[in-house]
């Protein structure tokens, strides 16, 4: 471990640091993810409902933020939440509760108002009560708890610290590449976070001709209870998974049969041909395939079957369900194998020849060396490639639109070809539903990537965000 | 020195920041309809004829208005009238707004995705166009929803409507434009200037002679007949199946029309029984039978077996011209020239028999045409109906455009002076192909208000007329496509489990019963609560 104070290269079980002294103590836990939790927490309240009707199916008459007159209230809520986060990040912690609490004070304002403007015998309380109360609760608990430094920061000799100035002070010294920053800053507040209001549609009904109106949860309750929404979202975590793990597999077995080829010009001509396919259209690949795989006589795979007398009649591959996810992974190895071989390439290349040359001396045959050195040399890139990925298993979508079919719909429907459906499949979109639907799929690929970033912590020792 | 230049630097890209941002916000939300104070014109034609007893009718149709001309309009049209790059789309747009005395501006979506955006256009509120056409199903939906624009009574007192032009069949065409608005009552949203025409069948004789049908007189004339005719034809042609359709059930209304001799009188939708009540055709014993024959035509061969994956109609025209398949369900009128003219390219014998509706069938359907309508967002719809919607069938110029495009562009008149011939059309490398422009945007066999004076009309070939003349001597309407928030909230997914129906069926993955039990378990409930909508119940 290395000191804090002077980073010299502490032994084991030290208690001293033997340079500056310093004593070995861990450091307290981050406490701050509990405050700014607490103000996520409150802001998502913001947008579930004060008050809803408790007789309708769906709840659909609901009343928050979103309906209220004085839409001033909403904006002010969020941007001390945003504050309540942004105070809590740069330390001042004092101010962070101040505008949660603030914050808190106006929903209860609003609230009364609400309730006094549309409150009526069938009402209850909607959820953003209870969520705010805990956002709040956590919000000004986790900063009171930073404040008080109930566990304190290791004490470090301020002779080794070398700024102790403040936020503002460094902002203000390094304040022109803050200016050349700004650009870029600006352009992801309008094209990155500024679209994210949108998502408020998720609790809206928003249909074309019409303006949205506030439905509170009924969009997701609606979501949740329908089969064809379940079944795309197993169908795109089997796919992508499947996918994945049959890509990242044939991947490793491509760049470990090339890195065995002795033969340069042809290990490059087989390099340029497997990457090929990955520059092509999906639609154009659909295309060759959906000909290729016809039961028709157009279809070369079943003539050649035929020929070879391995059937009498010819199969159906696209549109049977029980073989339609098998030819569909055979297309994306054949697609994608290639392209993704790069990254694996590039680290048996870093390989060292001696290890290969030593363990040739010492009697390995070519299934050992690849077996105790290039394997584990691979590991990590195989793990780092694997965990990348398995964040975008949710963003499926061109690949199996371009190949599914009315019979194959049961294992082919994905979430995204699902919100297509839904948007373009006839009659007037909801915008409102497709955005739950949305906002749901986003949340569950955050919820992978959090994983991906704990498992690659775990694995790797660092994360990946 | 160094930290000027980093002072300029960052001043410099904050400036162009600024400025690109100031670049974003320079469109002026609607610009769509923008009117003219001083060509205002009095429409004292206008008078009360009009018995519908609607809120919106007497506010805006009895007493005679001053109906302002718009100077613009934005339009919003499919693939059915003439193609930028393809056949001079510009010289008529041009020559529309020239006649108009109006800058129409036409946005052309591509033809094969325009619902996509239609549903886009409506989303952006700033963006509306002021006329947009409809298909049919789509037409239903913004009408519910109140997206479009109550017509019925500028419809009613329209110079079309009374300049005594309108075909005899009109009225009942015109019938099929009312559909529910958002106060739940029969209105008009939309019109179009042509019959919504159907298809027909038609069966190649090469591939009939081969299995012995000498004459299109001996093609069948009824469902047992026409099984054998198949066979014989699948026997005949090397074991190809005859029949082809872009998917084994359309996503359109009506739904069968591509293969009419297999659904008979089944109707995959909702629609009225004998007593006026609203019930679900999916279900009906005919759909059951129709789902029968679907399958015995796949396990027989004599549908062909990519009929589930190839689903666009532009695929199987190409089979088609490449002599995959031998009977094609297509549209009567010019498309039997355009499937002959093709068949003729690639060196085919294309003699093309239209077959008569078999006795099962009884009358091709003549489906519901895409509507032409205006936005709710319209600033001037009156303006624009007057104008725009009103000139289509004015008998003269603006119909000739409508119809058969520009003169000495599309067309030409003949030495007689009566009749005009098709010029050569233009295609995307600018060079004249051997095709020649048939129509514009409706044909005339299919117009619904005649010319003033004599129709210049003359077909570019009999086939036309024999496929159109087939068609119309049987046709009947296609069944209404009706709309409710239930349906409207649930039709992708009735729709998506009568699909998946119809295709497990022909594939043979189920059978009939195990098909409907597995529509009536998945949407059973959903299917109810839509007909006691409609029902109002």
């Amino acid at each position: 471990m290395l000191c804090k104070a002077c980073n010299t290269d502490i032994p084991k079980k030290a208690k001293k640091c033997p340079k500056c002294g310093w004593t070995v103590r861990k450091d307290p836990k981050n406490i701050k993810p509990i405050a700014i939790a607490g103000a996520v927490i409150s802001f998502i309240g913001g947008l579930l409902p004060f008050i809803q009707d408790s007789t309708s199916r769906n709840y659909k008459v609901a009343y928050s933020f979103m309906n209220y007159d004085n839409k001033a209230m909403w904006y002010i809520f969020m941007l001390l939440l945003v504050a309540s986060v942004i105070l809590c990040a740069v330390k001042y912690e004092k101010f962070s509760i101040i505008t949660t609490v603030l914050a808190a004070v106006i929903f209860g304002i609003t609230y009364n108002n609400i309730c006094g403007q549309y409150g009526a015998p069938d009402m209850m309380v909607g959820l953003a009560m209870p969520v705010i109360i805990v956002g709040t609760v956590l919000g000004v608990a986790g900063c009171f708890l930073d404040v008080l430094k109930l566990k304190k920061k290791p004490e470090v000799d301020q002779r080794y610290l070398g700024n102790s100035r403040t936020v503002w002070q460094k902002m203000y010294i390094h304040r022109w590449f803050y200016v050349m920053a700004l650009p870029v800053i600006i352009f992801v507040i309008l094209f990155n976070y500024l679209p994210m209001a949108g998502l408020r549609y998720a609790f809206m009904s928003y249909k074309l001709g019409a303006d949205p109106s506030y439905v509170g949860i009924s969009q997701f309750l609606v979501m949740f209870s329908k089969k064809l929404f379940w079944q795309a979202f197993t169908n795109t975590l089997v796919i992508s998974i499947v996918k994945l793990i049959l890509n990242t597999f044939m991947a490793v077995i491509i760049s470990i049969l090339l890195n065995e080829m002795t033969n340069i010009v042809f290990k490059k001509s087989v390099q340029t041909i497997i990457y090929l396919p990955h520059f092509m259209s999906w639609v154009v690949v659909a295309s060759i395939f959906t000909m290729m795989l016809s039961r028709s006589e157009s279809g070369f795979i079943n003539q050649l079957l035929m020929k070879l007398h391995l059937t009498d009649a010819p199969l159906s591959f696209l549109d049977n369900s029980k073989r339609w996810r098998g030819v569909y992974y055979l297309i994306n190895i054949w697609k994608d194998t290639g392209w993704g071989t790069i990254l694996f390439l590039a680290t048996l290349s870093g390989i060292s020849p001696e290890l290969y040359e030593a363990a040739q001396i010492d009697g390995a045959n070519r299934f050992n060396r690849m077996r105790y050195i290039t394997l584990p040399a691979l590991a990590n890139t195989i793990i780092t490639v694997f965990i990348l990925n398995l964040a975008k298993v949710m963003n499926l979508f061109e690949s199996v639109f371009v190949l599914q079919n009315d019979a194959v719909i049961e294992v082919s429907d994905v979430i995204q070809t699902y919100v297509y459906r839904q948007s373009f499949g006839g009659g007037i979109p909801d915008y409102g539903y497709t955005t739950a639907v949305g906002l749901f799929r986003s949340i569950i690929s955050c919820v992978l990537v959090l994983l991906c970033n704990f498992a690659s912590k775990k694995v790797r020792g660092r994360g990946i965000v | 020195m160094k930290k000027m230049t980093k002072k300029a630097v960052s001043l410099g890209l904050v400036a162009t920041m600024a400025l690109s941002m100031t670049a974003c916000n320079s469109a002026q939300g609607n610009n769509s309809t923008t009117t003219s104070a001083p060509e205002t014109t009095s429409t004292t034609e206008t008078t009360s004829t009009s018995t519908t007893e609607t809120t919106s009718t007497a506010e805006t149709s009895t007493e005679a208005a001053e109906v302002v001309k718009p100077d613009k309009i934005k339009v919003m049209w499919d693939g059915t009238i003439f193609k930028e790059g393809e056949n001079y789309a510009e010289d008529f747009y041009k020559a529309l707004s020239d006649k108009l005395g109006i800058d129409v501006e036409f946005t052309r979506p591509d033809h094969s995705g325009y619902a996509d955006q239609i549903m886009l256009a409506f989303a952006d509120k700033n963006n509306i166009p002021d006329v947009i056409i409809l298909p049919a199903s789509y037409y239903a939906s913004l009408a519910a929803n109140g997206a479009l624009w109550d017509m019925t009574d500028a419809w009613k007192n329209s110079d079309t409507y009374n300049s005594g032009r309108l075909v005899s069949i009109a009225d009942k065409i015109i019938d099929s434009w009312y559909v529910t608005g958002p106060d739940g009552e029969k209105h008009m949203y939309g019109m179009y200037p042509a019959r919504g025409n159907g298809t027909v069948t038609y069966v190649k004789a090469s591939w009939a002679k081969a299995a012995g049908y000498e004459t299109k007189e001996e093609l069948p004339t009824n469902w047992a007949d026409y099984q054998t005719f198949l066979l014989a034809l699948k026997e005949a042609n090397g074991g190809k199946a005859p029949v082809m359709a872009p998917g084994a059930i359309s996503s359109e209304a009506p739904y069968i029309n591509y293969l009419p001799e297999f659904y008979q009188d089944a109707y995959p939708d909702f629609i009225k029984d004998e007593n006026g009540e609203w019930i679900d055709g999916f279900t009906t014993d005919a759909m059951k039978d129709a789902l029968a024959r679907l399958a015995w035509g796949y396990s027989e061969g004599v549908l062909n077996a990519d009929i589930i994956t190839k689903t666009k109609t532009a695929d199987v025209r190409n089979m088609f011209y490449a002599d995959d398949f031998g009977i094609f369900n297509y549209w009567a009128g010019t498309w039997a020239y355009n499937l002959k003219n093709n068949l003729g390219k690639n060196g085919l014998d294309d003699e093309l028999w239209a077959l008569p509706a078999i006795d099962e069938v009884g009358g091709y359907y003549e489906r519901l045409s895409p509507m032409i309508c205006i936005t709710s967002a319209c600033e001037n719809p009156e303006g624009v109906f007057k104008y725009f919607i009103d000139t289509m069938l004015d008998g003269g110029d603006v119909q000739m455009l409508w119809m058969y495009g520009v003169e000495d562009v599309h067309y030409e008149w003949n030495e007689d002076g009566k009749t005009i011939t098709g010029l050569p059309t233009q295609n995307t490398a600018g060079t004249d192909k051997i095709t020649k422009t048939t129509k514009n945007l409706f044909e005339a066999n299919l117009k619904l208000a005649n010319f003033k004076d004599v129709d210049p009309y003359v077909s570019a070939d009999p086939v036309i007329e024999e496929s159109f003349e087939l068609f119309d001597s049987t046709a009947v309407m296609a069944p209404e496509v009706n709309m409710s928030d239930v349906y409207n909230d649930n039709s992708s997914e009735i729709w998506t489990y009568r699909k998946d129906v119809v295709a497990k069926v022909t594939l043979g993955e189920m059978t009939v019963d195990e098909a409907m039990d597995y529509y009536e378990e998945n949407v059973g409930e959903i299917v109810q609560e839509v007909l006691d909508s409609f029902n109002n119940k």
